[in-house]
């Protein structure tokens, strides 16, 4: 601090005046943009997805897993005819 | 807001470099406000010297982090992050002015259209600058223009090489150099209005 010269004096003293509120508001826009950036990041390719398989007409839905209706392996012995 | 448990060493230990990937990467905000507190009371006092006016300083200092942390992922490490926050904060600045006062002046003198009058003359020692009385320095400041406020804090308070001021405002080297000195001559012509020619002897 010895070596300061006029002008680093001044700008020294300008930068003391910095208001806190500047702090709070940018750390809120931050933390805004992490979470938007996260949400986006976990729902954006399956919604993507989906998007493109309305616009498209895409059919190919084997990852979709609805009630599998009489696939049953075999029929119980009390239900075979002798 | 937590501080990773992973992070090993204190913020204040992490380079510019590391709390940028470190932000990018893990999407944490702390890193953001790491780098906000490293800079926002050097950009503050730019943004003071540039507009002359604390509410304006102070909404441009918030204008201008915001521009830092939409853009960050585009930060490509060719200069420094310090030198690249000054450079938004000095091209931000002359524009607001240039939109507020509609000011054709923004240098002393137009960049380039040098005299060979101003070329002949003597060189001004920095110490005229430097050494002024702080109080003085501030008034003088008042009355500079402020794009030759913004080449004199790049190189007495930023420490820039002429190049690394020549990118920021695109211009060339020896027209810096050119501007350098008419920005401390005007310095030295607006102390003799104000406090008389003595004071400055």
């Amino acid at each position: 601090m010895k070596d300061e010269n006029s002008l680093q004096r001044m700008m020294n003293g300008h930068a003391k005046a910095l208001p806190e509120e500047i702090e709070r508001s940018i750390v809120h826009q931050a933390s805004t943009f992490c979470v938007f950036g996260r949400v986006v990041e976990l729902f954006g390719p399956n919604a993507l997805n989906i998007a493109s398989r309305y616009i498209c007409g895409h059919t190919d839905c084997n990852d979709r897993q609805g009630p599998q209706v009489g696939l049953e392996e075999e029929a119980p012995f009390w239900r075979v005819k002798p | 807001m937590e501080v990773p448990a992973t992070a090993s060493k204190k913020l204040s230990d992490f380079a510019d470099s590391e709390l940028i990937s470190h932000y990018l990467r893990e999407q944490n905000a702390v890193y953001f406000t790491a780098l906000y507190r490293r800079y926002a009371g050097k950009v503050f006092a730019k943004c003071i010297s540039m507009l002359s006016d604390e509410g304006q300083a102070r909404d441009a200092t918030q204008d201008i982090f915001i521009k830092v942390l939409l853009n960050l992922s585009k930060f490509t490490e060719q200069s420094s992050f310090s030198t690249w926050v000054y450079s938004i904060t000095y091209n931000y600045c002359i524009d607001l002015i240039r939109k507020k006062k509609k000011m054709p002046l923004i240098f002393s003198e137009d960049i380039g259209k040098v005299s060979r009058e101003t070329e002949d003359a003597d060189e001004i020692p920095d110490s005229v600058l430097l050494e002024m009385e702080q109080t003085r320095l501030e008034k003088v400041f008042e009355y500079l223009p402020p794009g030759d406020k913004a080449i004199l804090l790049m190189k007495y308070i930023d420490d820039l090489s002429i190049k690394e001021i020549g990118t920021v405002l695109n211009k060339t080297e020896s027209a810096i150099k050119m501007q350098i000195m008419r920005a401390k001559q005007k310095s030295q012509s607006i102390y003799d209005d104000l406090f008389g020619k003595e004071a400055a002897e």
